[in-house]
């Protein structure tokens, strides 16, 4: 009999092609083996060090000033270096391979920590390399200085007493490892995720911002305006000398490196590096070579400035068609120079890895995620289908080799064409988990709702695993906070105590289950514990959003915003409203799998068929299962959200509603809204081990339920039924439903062929008429992962999908790889 | 008496289907690959890998009033006498893990319609709809009709899988309410039909070109479960063209490679496979035979497979 069927990123593997499709030159596939072949990410510490070194100096200053000052000596100081076959330069280090800036101002207090556990992780996977020459570094110059200063650990130090014991537990020395039940995200990033308005950058280039600033400076006279807004101004002019001074840079060693050039071909490349580089971006793009060298100093620049975990590169379709267009008609550029082009650019930003120093950050964002969403597709402005010729390519610009960075994002809608929609399938079936899909249908609304005009709401951008951002319109640069779902359950099971936490009193002592006859009972502990975690999640946001003005400044960030700009104020000031905005705070709940099966196996087993005690299932969970596999086997076999079962799904639309009603009664000052979002990024590995026994089966320790996907292995019946279930477990009438995010994972031989495609085109479709947020597909063979397991070397670029990114498999620590191969694997008929 | 709803099912009709099994059929098809779906009465299955066995659980024995399971073994699990097993069923409810299940329920049409229709938003994007399976669908024909007639009148589209040796007045209720009928041409000579199938294809043919007839707004594809040494000839394929191309409303002629798919439930059933030999027809071959198929009708075929419930 044939083999399995593979999909063609694993057939690529097997057969030792590094091209998976189409049109790859020769200087692409080097540098890609160049970089994939540099190993495991290096710590690069030249931007901590000269920031360091610039805010020394600048004490006393106001603080945006200061942040464009460090960007200035970091332009000045930093070695500028150009690698062969390069076509798209820069960069803060000095190798070709991953590179990963650690931010000392962020959370320096634990820098040596964080580097002890790198150093730990070598041979494994989450290796990171720190030379001793850098941890000499990190130990006599950066962590001396930043010791107490950092904003982790006066973000902590700031927490009313009982917020801080439920986000960092009793021992109020730690500044490191969470409880996980409350959860906080401003320590591990400066910004919430974001998406910068990059056709600024393309469009009026550097000098056009520089020039607004200018004139909004001479204009400056009231007197308050000149205290408040100055600075900001000034730093604004600085940061766009510092870029540009930057680029020049490069330029002024292209031309040297040209004149010393012995190949002609190369040398009439560097010569055109540096005439690029000597324009943008400074000046308006004029080619699309010049916007893509462009962009990528934006992007650059940006994570200079400061780390939001995830930087959408936004609707690349749409702002680079003009340049493409005018390239192609007057002759400049053919297709696969466009192509090539692309993955020059695409080549630069797979090196960039994000690194937490935080065990607990690394363990939830595992694989280095960085979130460069490149978003195609959707609606223009005007409400019409968006789809261009560059939605095409990009797509396939991105099939050609196995990537993780960046991450291709397409918007899909009712009138998305079928053409599209198939070559996105196609793209899908490579097996690499990209691209994710967004739904226009159920976030133009969700826009509406919150106050955009619909010609904004219809041109929206994705940022991070499933989020979304109107550039111009949305402020909130704030991390959320939130709940993790297993310990709520648990809590409500424990009398608001939890095990791993050696049953101190946590959260609110409710009753002792035994005394429950009722499932509303349940419920009600269910509710009063959840509003206690509630309550210390947007209080200790509030805290970040108080703090976070006097630790960090983004003058870069804040002058391609339209808002910041007009009100000379920088983004990370949003604790004080900017008028005219939409300033989301953010709410995260992870688990929701977990929590609807638990209850539902309380209700199914205790209550209704009453075949167990709650004697016998408190006993069960206590001793971790152990002794107790009928119980167990009982609660495994209990129904499970994710198959079509009415009164399980309801549970799940409760719990939603419980939140979100809770959000829409504890909104932010000037009406602005909390979201409730769902999405795991790998949070769902580190917040399971935190969780006991839960009443769905689960063991102590293991995983929870991904995003709003069924729990692993749980939904037998069949994609259709799942999506159908998840539908019906959301609550889409609430200005606050944010995103969620769902896995799906398909064997390659339940998609294979035209047939295949068709298929999963349908499921596609259906899913934006079941107004679904996000969607994204693993096809690939279990056989496969399991072979990466064994034979790491061979499978060290595979590509597989963990939560609104794709990491490369032998990148993730065992805990994830498990959980990846234990997701449900859907079958086609 | 259904024997299970299965979604997300893309080779029983076109689109995607939700094909109900219904049980009980009148062949006995050594290659069977649905065992658990010949006899019309529920019917117990032990998975034996599911069983945690008689020290953790051990609920199932002191529940068989006719003393069937036991357990001796050194694994701990339990064993089933299938002579003494009267598939009373009472074991079922005391098995936590589930190893023990009943294969075939009774439910009513409003009950299967509602699991069926999870996967309404599915058909309006793709065109598909119901499918009846079996067993013989076409055994149960008042139930069938009602069912097939209440999902048209729901915006299904409406396929079954038949073998139609079943008595004329059954095909009579049934197939007004069907749009896509799918149906086997096993073995083309009526004594080695009888050798292979327990029956002979007399009254199975005589159906099929009455039903042609008799429906001719009914789209008919003919399908043929090839199995290696058996029906796998040109001469059988030949002889199925030579039948259905007269007739304009047979649209498709599809071969289904035989899998070995159903060994597994044989076990569960505490039954034997006979066709442990045999292997999936070769890729040569099948394409060898569908050429012929593509020439009669003038255009390709598709690979296809059945779907197992």
């Amino acid at each position: 009999m044939a083999g399995p069927v593979l999909s063609t990123q694993e057939a690529a593997i097997e057969s030792g092609k590094t091209v998976l499709h189409g049109s790859v030159t020769e200087r692409v596939t080097r540098m890609y083996a160049a970089i994939r072949t540099f190993g495991p990410p290096r710590l690069t510490l030249d931007r901590a060090l000269f920031f360091t070194e610039s805010l020394r100096e600048t004490e006393g200053q106001p603080l945006v000033l200061r942040w464009a000052k460090a960007l200035k000596r970091f332009v000045e100081k930093v070695p500028v270096t150009i690698f062969p076959d390069e076509l798209i330069v820069g960069r803060p280090n000095t190798w070709l391979g991953r590179w990963g800036i650690v931010y000392p101002e962020l959370d320096g207090s634990i820098m040596p920590a964080g580097v002890e556990m790198f150093r730990k992780n070598k041979g494994r996977p989450g290796e990171v390399v720190v030379t001793d020459a850098d941890a000499a570094v990190i130990h006599d110059t950066l962590t001396p200085f930043w010791a107490g200063k950092d904003y982790a650990t006066n973000f902590f130090h700031e927490l009313p007493e009982e917020t801080r014991f439920l986000i960092m537990g009793p021992d109020p020395a730690n500044v490191m490892l969470y409880t996980c039940v409350v959860l906080c995200t401003s320590p591990m990033r400066h910004s919430q995720n974001w998406t910068p308005d990059f056709r600024k950058i393309l469009n009026r280039g550097v000098k056009g911002i520089r020039e607004e600033a200018q004139t909004r400076l001479a204009a400056l006279n009231d007197p308050h305006d000149l205290v408040f807004k100055k600075a900001f101004l000034e730093a604004v002019l600085i940061t766009c000398d510092a870029m540009t001074h930057w680029s020049q840079r490069y330029a002024a060693l292209a031309r040297e490196s040209a004149a010393k050039e012995p190949d002609p071909k190369r040398k009439e490349e560097l010569e055109q590096i540096a005439a690029i580089c000597d324009w943008v971006p400074e000046n308006p793009a004029r080619t699309f070579r010049e916007a893509l060298q462009a962009q990528w100093w934006a992007q650059l620049f940006n994570r200079i400035e400061q780390t939001s975990s995830a930087l959408g590169q936004g609707r690349m379709d749409q702002y680079l068609l003009p340049f493409y267009q005018k390239d192609l008609a007057e002759g400049r550029i053919t297709k696969d120079t466009a192509l090539e082009l692309f993955h020059c650019l695409w080549l630069q930003m797979s090196q960039v890895t994000e690194l937490k120093l935080n065990p607990v950050a690394a363990a939830g964002t595992e694989g280095f995620s960085q979130f460069s969403d490149v978003c195609v597709g959707g609606l223009t402005p005007d409400g019409n289908d968006a789809t261009n010729e560059l939605s095409y390519l990009i797509l396939e610009s991105m099939r050609g080799l196995q990537l993780t960075s960046p991450d291709p994002c397409v918007r899909i809608h009712a009138n998305t064409p079928d053409a599209f929609l198939h070559h996105v399938v196609e793209c899908i079936k490579d097996g690499k988990g990209y691209p994710k899909l967004l739904n226009d249908e159920m976030v133009v609304p969700f826009y509406l709702s919150n106050g955009a005009s619909l010609k904004e709401a219809f041109d929206w951008h994705i940022s991070g695993c499933c989020e979304n951002r109107l550039p111009n319109r949305e402020t909130n640069v704030t991390g959320g906070g939130g709940v993790n779902y297993g310990s709520l359950v648990e809590m409500t099971l424990r009398q608001g105590r939890l095990k791993v936490l050696k049953d101190i009193q946590f959260g609110v002592p409710t009753a002792d289950p035994r005394t429950w006859t009722t499932f509303d009972e349940v419920w009600n502990a269910f509710c009063a514990q959840f509003e206690h975690l509630a309550r210390h999640a947007q209080i200790q946001q509030y805290v970040a959003m108080r703090l976070k003005p006097r630790f960090f400044a983004a003058p870069a960030t804040s002058m391609l915003h339209d808002l910041a700009m007009e009100q000379c104020r920088d983004l990370h000031t949003h604790g004080e409203y900017f008028e005219g905005s939409i300033q989301h705070a953010t709410f995260e709940a992870i688990g929701k799998g977990t929590a609807i099966d638990s209850l539902a196996a309380i209700k199914h087993l205790i209550f209704d068929t009453k075949q167990l005690t709650w004697d016998e299932l408190l006993n069960a969970m206590e001793a971790n299962w152990v002794g107790h596999e009928a119980v167990r086997q009982l609660c495994l076999n209990s129904p499970k959200y994710g198959n079509g079962i009415d009164w399980v799904d309801d549970i799940g639309f409760r719990i939603e509603t419980l939140l979100l009603e809770y959000l829409e009664r504890n909104p932010q000052p000037h009406q602005q809204a909390f979201l409730l979002r769902q999405i795991p990024v790998t949070f769902h590995v580190p917040l399971g081990k935190v969780t006991w026994a839960t009443p769905n089966g689960r063991r102590a320790g293991e995983y929870l339920s991904e995003g709003i996907s069924a729990s692993h292995g749980m939904d037998v019946k069949g994609p259709t039924v799942a999506l159908s279930s998840i539908a019906r477990g959301r609550n889409r009438s609430f200005r606050e439903k944010g995103g969620d995010l769902i896995n799906l994972k398909f064997n390659p031989a339940n998609v294979a062929g035209e047939e295949g495609t068709r298929r999963l085109m349908q499921v596609v479709r259906t899913w934006s008429e079941l107004k679904l947020w996000h969607v994204q597909f693993n096809i690939l063979n279990r056989a496969t992962l399991l072979a990466a397991q064994k034979d790491p070397e061979k499978y060290r670029n595979l590509v597989v999908r963990i939560a609104g990114y794709s990491a490369y498999f032998v990148d993730l620590s065992p805990a994830q790889q498990a959980e990846i191969i234990a997701r449900t694997e859907e079958h086609l008929g | 008496m259904v024997l299970n709803i299965q979604h997300f099912c893309t080779h029983d009709g076109p689109g995607m289907r939700t094909t109900v099994f219904l049980k009980g059929c009148t062949l006995r098809c050594k290659w069977c690959s649905n065992p658990e779906s010949i006899h019309p009465r529920p019917e117990l299955a032990y998975n034996p890998a599911k069983c945690i066995g008689r020290t953790e659980c051990g609920f199932c024995l002191p529940k068989c009033p006719e003393h069937a399971i036991f357990s001796t073994d050194p694994d701990l699990k339990v064993r089933i006498n299938w002579t003494l097993c009267t598939n009373c069923s009472q074991c079922v409810s005391a098995c936590p893990p589930g190893a023990l299940s009943l294969f075939g329920h009774e439910l009513t049409v409003e009950e299967v319609l509602a699991e069926v229709e999870q996967d309404s938003p599915f058909y309006r994007e793709s065109g598909g709809g119901i499918t009846l399976s079996g067993g013989e669908c076409q055994l149960q024909p008042d139930f069938a009709a009602a069912l097939l007639e209440e999902a048209r009148h729901r915006g299904m589209n409406t396929a079954i899988e038949t073998a139609f040796n079943v008595p004329w007045e059954n095909v009579e209720k049934v197939l007004p309410h069907v749009d896509v009928c799918l149906h086997d041409h096993k073995i083309s000579d009526p004594e080695r039909h009888r050798k292979w199938c327990g029956a002979d294809n007399r009254r199975i043919q005589e159906n099929q070109k009455r039903a042609y007839e008799t429906f001719p707004g009914v789209k008919f594809i003919a399908r043929t479960p090839l199995i290696p040494g058996v029906n796998d000839d040109e001469a059988h394929i030949r002889a199925v063209l030579a039948f259905i191309r007269p007739h304009p409303n047979v649209i498709d002629y599809e071969l289904l490679p035989y899998f070995r798919f159903g060994e597994s439930k044989y076990g569960f059933l505490g039954r034997v496979y006979e066709l442990e030999d045999f292997q999936p027809p070769s890729e040569e071959l099948l394409a060898r035979l569908r050429a012929i198929i593509d020439e009669a009708f003038g255009r390709a075929t598709a690979i296809t497979r059945k779907t197992q419930p």
